[in-house]
């Protein structure tokens, strides 16, 4: 793991930029997809989903197991910083 | 019906013109915020001390109960949309639009699923908790920590705090889109 090592111990400037990229790229591209289908008046993204959820259930089913996984850990977990190695 | 006289839903566009415009800003400040962190963020003062573990947990339980809020906003909203007035014009709808719609569909759910799997196992090294000071830490911390700099700006004085503007809008766009998109009603104004 040392080679991993940021410069900058304890700075987090680089994973969080990564996760800003990341999440706001996904959410502004579908966005903006969803605008222009409405400006052409075609079906949204969210009638799409629930028609694709209705032909795969199982995956359906998983997708939904999977983001609440991610809710839980994002705000029900207590794991605290670590403050120093191994912590 | 002619094209002339369809009537553009301009509530809806502009409803999400004006959340894409939320997370562009938002996007921007973030970016912007990130490159300016001092150094220990989130779990060292500028005078290394470890910051107050009330400054290094969950964030106020109140962006839950707005995040619940947005989402059944984000789910109403989908009652209001009308679409389909297509439907009106080209009796069985636009030909080359059909013939790649599902497969583009389709592809777009793979792109989604692979960038959920991505973050899934990021977050499953970052949990583990390797020696701190990688890149490889959890995204909630990384989540946690943009929000105590967005209510304590000032690294130099921790006990300083504002109103947390920037991570309530992106609370509520977020949700708001996330019910929207994976909550969408049955019965949304459509044309039969």
């Amino acid at each position: 793991m040392q080679s991993v090592l940021a410069p900058n111990a304890d700075n987090f400037d680089i994973g969080m930029s990564w996760v800003v990229f990341a999440v706001f790229l996904l959410l502004i591209v579908i966005t903006v997809f969803d605008v222009i289908l409405q400006w052409r008046s075609l079906q949204p993204i969210g009638r799409r989903v629930q028609e694709w959820s209705t032909a795969n259930p199982i995956l359906a089913a998983l997708l939904l197991c999977a983001l609440g996984a991610l809710l839980a850990h994002f705000f029900g977990n207590d794991i605290r910083f670590a403050t120093g190695p191994n912590q | 019906m002619t094209p002339a006289q369809i009537r553009r839903d301009y509530i809806s566009v502009g409803v999400l013109s004006l959340t894409l415009v939320v997370l562009l800003v938002g996007a921007f400040l973030a970016f912007q915020k990130t490159h300016v962190l001092p150094p220990a963020t989130c779990t060292l003062d500028l005078q290394g001390l470890p910051i107050a573990d009330a400054d290094k947990g969950l964030p106020n339980h109140l962006f839950v109960v707005l995040g619940f809020v947005a989402i059944i906003a984000g789910h109403v909203f989908g009652r209001f949309r009308n679409t389909r007035w297509y439907r009106l014009i080209y009796a069985q709808g636009p030909r080359a639009f059909d013939a790649h719609n599902r497969a583009l569909f389709t592809l777009a759910m793979a792109i989604v699923f692979l960038g959920v799997s991505c973050a899934l196992f990021y977050e499953a090294l970052g949990v583990l908790r390797v020696p701190q000071g990688t890149i490889l830490q959890p995204i909630t911390y990384y989540v946690r920590c943009a929000i105590h700099y967005d209510m304590h700006p000032n690294p130099a004085v921790p006990s300083e705090t504002q109103f947390p503007l920037l991570t309530v809008l992106l609370v509520v766009s977020f949700c708001f889109l996330f019910g929207h998109w994976l909550w969408y009603p049955r019965s949304g104004q459509e044309e039969p």
